[in-house]
């Protein structure tokens, strides 16, 4: 049964780099363009990850992340936190919110692939 | 997810039967923990029916091994219904067959 | 570590190794037997199979296993080097070459041509290994190695390693992770798909109780091996999300036995658990893993010690010899020995002494030493205080030195307990010489052990174990008779040897016995006889040609064995237990058996006294050997053969007058009392009850036993010395020996028993 990740980006073209790449290894893939858009679609259905940037519009990553641990459904879901920022107390903020896995931006996306497969295989 | 309880019949076959369907992971391991209180301990023989099982977890392992130990310490037989699919997958890649009595023929 | 860098490593480093392997065995050619040349030999080929295993290069791993093996022959002595077989290794050495070209050209396939090259060598190889297939052979560790050049020291660290190709990763993880989102599942399934995992073992050991347990916390732990090309820098990453959630430890393949011990002893609690699993696995075999474990607890000890000699230094870490790995190093923590020791004992099948072992503080002999002085200095200080405000009359003052008293009282009960160990494991000892040795002879034996949990001052218990083991053998060699005789005379052909100890006021009981036949009295006296040890006209009890056993060149073994019976020994026996002021009684029954009794002081150091006054001097009797005290009425007293009586309540007693027996005079009593008044101290060790008879009773006294000095070394009659809170010296009664004497023989009036010659006793 194929995986299913969310992508939470407000880059288009990130979330279509992103989940171009995740679906040609065979992940189905959600895509939202930031936390208060995903929140929206985590309705019941099985998600396996979440990759989420941080700076988005109306709900950051950080604050969707802590939302998501509120969720009956979702709040085990593996998270993995895209920043450009290598700034230590968001990402302590971040970890503290249970969002464990970072990657810092640029990453080339093999990079990403890795890291996702670490966390869940197709 | 739901465990249902089968007491098999009378009093000479002390044995209790679990069966969990659908998902045993980290989202249902409160719950399930839950009824796992309720029929560990006594004085019966149980057997977890995971033949439904569709999705195990480290979680979900973890709690048959509890069931598995607590059963034993109450010397008792402890066995399960071996899963399929990717849920048995689970069992073979933590090596807990035979901890957890799985018979030959399945392993 | 890239692949790219660590391939080029790799190169550099085969390149090197074969040309100086080529170096080697064109040396080798003129020194065919040089140890040097053939250990390097070996120790290059070891190292480029180390090597390339790390990479995954499975030809070049599978054919240098095979040259290495005969090479490790050759090392053993098992082979010569000659020309023909220096002629295949130079050819082995070419092929290798090749092998390692193809390998990092990336040629997984071997070209026909080298494949019927290697078919050809391996079959070569074979033929002195003498077996058809490479799964026998049996590859001998490297011993030891130079400095390596520091680009290949890790390939050269492994090269000196176990035999095993697989990475072994442990991990711990915190309660949290699973809620986290992270399932170790996870990282295994792409662990599988970088390499292999040949083995995982889930352990479930911390999962808590039932009602403690909180399904969404983690308690697993995993141990497993991973077959993999993989670097360790790509190994760590697949648990970079979770760094700062588990215990992460990754030995690469081939390490050396101590990155093992650095692991269990990194995860102290579950130390066995991870020994068992290392075995179980296979990661480790048995013999290793006992290699690790005291590796690991030779390390902690010189941790110990560093750690005692540089106290203000914060010198806890200490890498583990030899040197590991360049990016492995590991800090050795230093875990208490106590664990490493009950690992240890709990691998060897002695698993009820763990949880006790773990309460165990260790704490050297010396400090314990120190500090029984110590209380020895002031317990006679303490003596002394109390003399000078029995002065004083002061109630205040007296009050307050009874309290101190009695402290100090418990304080050297207890100090003297700190030494105090079970003989049990000294018993256990023997089961092995019992079982060995009744083989050796060709008898059945079975130990029975008894009164294991006697305890016994450690000094004491280190000076036995000796004596003991002779006594054992005496009676499987002498004692025990044959399968065939015990049924001919209608025993169970299943002898028995008892072990057993107890205490005796105050004093400790080991008894050796058998059923065998039982010491027969005739042939020892005719031995004694023909040795010049006693005389005709001599008229011995039982118990005194019993103890000619006893004297030095006394055997009674017809046939000398080399278990017993050459002569020595016995004597040592006595000699040892004399040493310990303790003696030894014979029990032996003709067909019934033999028990040796050993009567021992329970500790070496302090002992209650009871103080007399011989003339001028005091005297200390042990207080536990002193039955009553009473005033010796002359009317009663009788002097029939010699021997003293004194009639104790109907019973006729013997008694010994010290001043006679010391030869000083009665001590004048005030005055020109007429009527002297004695008093006798009724004393009883073992089963002989004698009174001694002096001038004043002094009562009770802790004595510091001071031992007596070499030139006092031969005097009979005394145990040691003690200094009085005055300062003045008390000679300490040798009430056992003293006894024994006085049995055996007439104490006549001024007889020194002093300066008797020992030969004479017993």
């Amino acid at each position: 049964m194929a995986k299913t990740i969310l992508v939470v980006d407000d880059s288009s073209s990130i979330r279509t780099v992103v989940g171009t790449a995740l679906k040609k290894e065979g992940y189905n893939v959600i895509e939202a363009c930031d936390g208060k858009d995903a929140l929206s679609k985590l309705t019941g259905q099985k998600i396996n990850l979440i990759i989420s940037d941080v700076n988005m519009p109306n709900m950051d990553g950080i604050a969707f992340v802590k939302q998501v641990k509120t969720l009956p459904n979702y709040k085990f879901t593996p998270v993995i936190m895209l920043t450009t920022e290598s700034e230590q107390s968001k990402m302590a903020e971040g970890k503290a919110a249970g969002a464990k896995a970072w990657i810092i931006k640029p990453f080339q996306p093999p990079k990403l692939l890795k890291a996702v497969s670490m966390l869940v295989l197709p | 997810m739901a465990i249902t309880r089968q007491d098999n019949g009378g009093k000479k076959s002390k044995k209790c039967r679990l069966t969990i369907d659908g998902e045993m992971t980290i989202y249902m391991a409160e719950a399930l923990k839950a009824d796992l209180d309720k029929y560990l301990g006594n004085s019966w023989d149980l057997e977890i029916d995971l033949s439904a099982v569709t999705e195990l977890d480290t979680a979900g392992a973890q709690l048959l091994l509890l069931a598995a130990r607590e059963t034993e310490r109450a010397e008792r037989q402890f066995s399960i219904i071996p899963p399929t699919g990717e849920a048995f997958e689970t069992i073979k890649m933590l090596n807990l067959q035979q901890r957890l009595n799985l018979p030959e023929a399945a392993s | 570590m890239s692949i790219d860098e660590g391939m080029q490593a790799y190169l550099q480093e085969t390149s090197e190794l074969l040309d100086q392997t080529e170096d080697t065995l064109l040396n080798l050619e003129n020194s065919p037997t040089d140890e040097g040349l053939i250990n390097e030999l070996f120790r290059a080929v070891h190292t480029i199979k180390g090597a390339s295993g790390l990479f995954g290069f499975d030809a070049v791993v599978e054919f240098t296993h095979d040259a290495e093996s005969v090479m490790g022959r050759t090392r053993e002595g098992d082979l010569t080097i000659d020309s023909d077989l220096l002629t295949l290794f130079l050819k082995c050495r070419d092929h290798i070459s090749t092998l390692v070209d193809l390998a990092v050209a990336g040629e997984v396939e071997l070209p026909d041509e080298t494949q019927a090259t290697d078919a050809a060598l391996r079959t070569q190889l074979h033929i002195y290994l003498g077996t058809p297939t490479t799964e026998d052979v049996e590859v001998p560790p490297v011993v030891a190695h130079d400095e390596p050049p520091a680009a290949i020291a890790e390939e050269t660290e492994r090269a000196s390693g176990i035999e095993n190709e697989a990475w072994h990763i442990s991990l711990r993880f915190t309660a949290e992770i699973l809620r986290n989102g992270m399932d170790p599942l996870s990282f295994f399934r792409y662990l599988d798909t970088i390499g292999d995992i040949v083995h995982l073992t889930t352990i479930d050991d911390n999962i808590p109780a039932l009602a403690e347990m909180n399904p969404e916390d983690s308690y697993l732990g995993f141990e497993l091996d991973l077959l993999s090309p993989a670097t360790k820098d790509e190994i760590e990453e697949v648990f970079e999300f979770v760094q700062e959630d588990c215990d992460l430890h990754i030995i690469p393949p081939n390490s050396h036995i101590s990155l093992y011990a650095a692991l269990i002893d990194e995860l102290p609690d579950e130390n066995m658990r991870i020994g068992e699993i290392l075995t179980l696995s296979g990661t480790l075999t048995q013999r290793e893993l006992i290699e690790a474990l005291t590796l690991q607890s030779i390390t902690n000890a010189e941790n110990i010690k560093i750690n005692e000699q540089n106290a203000e230094q914060d010198a806890t870490i200490e890498t583990i010899p030899p040197k590991p790995l360049g990016e492995v190093i590991v800090e050795n923590k230093l875990a208490s020995p106590k664990i490493v020791k009950a690992a240890l004992q709990k691998q060897e099948k002695v698993k009820a002494t763990k949880a006790k072992e773990q309460a165990i503080v260790r704490v050297s002999a010396e400090k314990l030493e120190e500090l029984i002085n110590l209380v020895g200095e002031l317990v006679i200080s303490g003596a002394n205080t109390r003399v000078l405000a029995a002065h004083t009359e002061d109630a205040d003052i007296l009050e307050a030195v009874d309290n101190m008293s009695r402290l100090v009282e418990e304080i050297r009960d207890n100090a003297l307990g700190l030494r105090m160990v079970q003989i049990g494991e000294t018993f256990n000892r023997y089961r092995r010489v019992v079982r060995e040795l009744s083989k050796e002879v060709g008898k059945e034996i079975e130990l029975k052990i008894s009164g294991g949990d006697t305890e016994l001052d450690k000094t004491v218990v280190e000076k036995i174990t000796d004596p003991l083991m002779h006594l054992v053998r005496n009676s499987i060699d002498h004692g025990i008779e044959s399968p065939e005789e015990r049924v001919a005379t209608g025993k169970p052909p299943v002898a028995t040897v008892s072990l057993n100890a107890y205490t005796e006021s105050g004093t400790i009981i080991i008894e050796v016995s058998d059923d065998g036949g039982g010491i027969p009295q005739n042939v020892i006296l005719a031995k004694a006889l023909e040795k010049g040890l006693v005389t005709e006209e001599q008229k011995l009890t039982e118990n005194e040609i019993y103890h000619l056993i006893f004297e030095p060149g006394f055997s009674t073994a017809e046939a000398v064995t080399n278990i017993s019976g050459r002569g020595v020994g016995m004597d040592v026996v006595r000699k040892n237990i004399d040493a310990l002021r303790g003696h030894i009684d014979i029990e032996s029954h003709p067909g019934i058996g033999t028990t040796f009794r050993i009567h021992l002081p329970l500790t070496l150091a302090i002992i209650d006294g009871f103080q007399v006054q011989v003339g001028d001097a005091r005297y200390i009797i042990p207080l536990a050997l002193v039955d009553e005290c009473m005033e010796l009425d002359e009317v009663v007293t009788d002097q029939a053969d010699g021997k003293n009586y004194v009639n104790l309540r109907g019973d006729a007693l013997p008694y010994i007058r010290l001043n006679e027996l010391f030869g000083v005079k009665q001590r004048e009593k005030r005055g020109e009392q007429q009527k002297h008044r004695d008093n006798i101290v009724i004393v009883q060790s073992g089963t002989q009850r004698a009174g001694l008879v002096v001038d004043e009773l002094l009562g009770e006294f802790q004595t510091v036993i001071k031992p007596l000095g070499t030139i006092f070394q031969n005097l009979k009659g005394f145990s040691g010395a003690t200094i009085l809170g005055s300062g003045e010296v008390a000679m300490i009664i040798d009430v056992a020996g003293l006894l024994n004497r006085v049995m055996s023989q007439n104490t006549k009036p001024g007889h020194d028993v002093t300066k008797e010659n020992q030969s004479q006793l017993h």
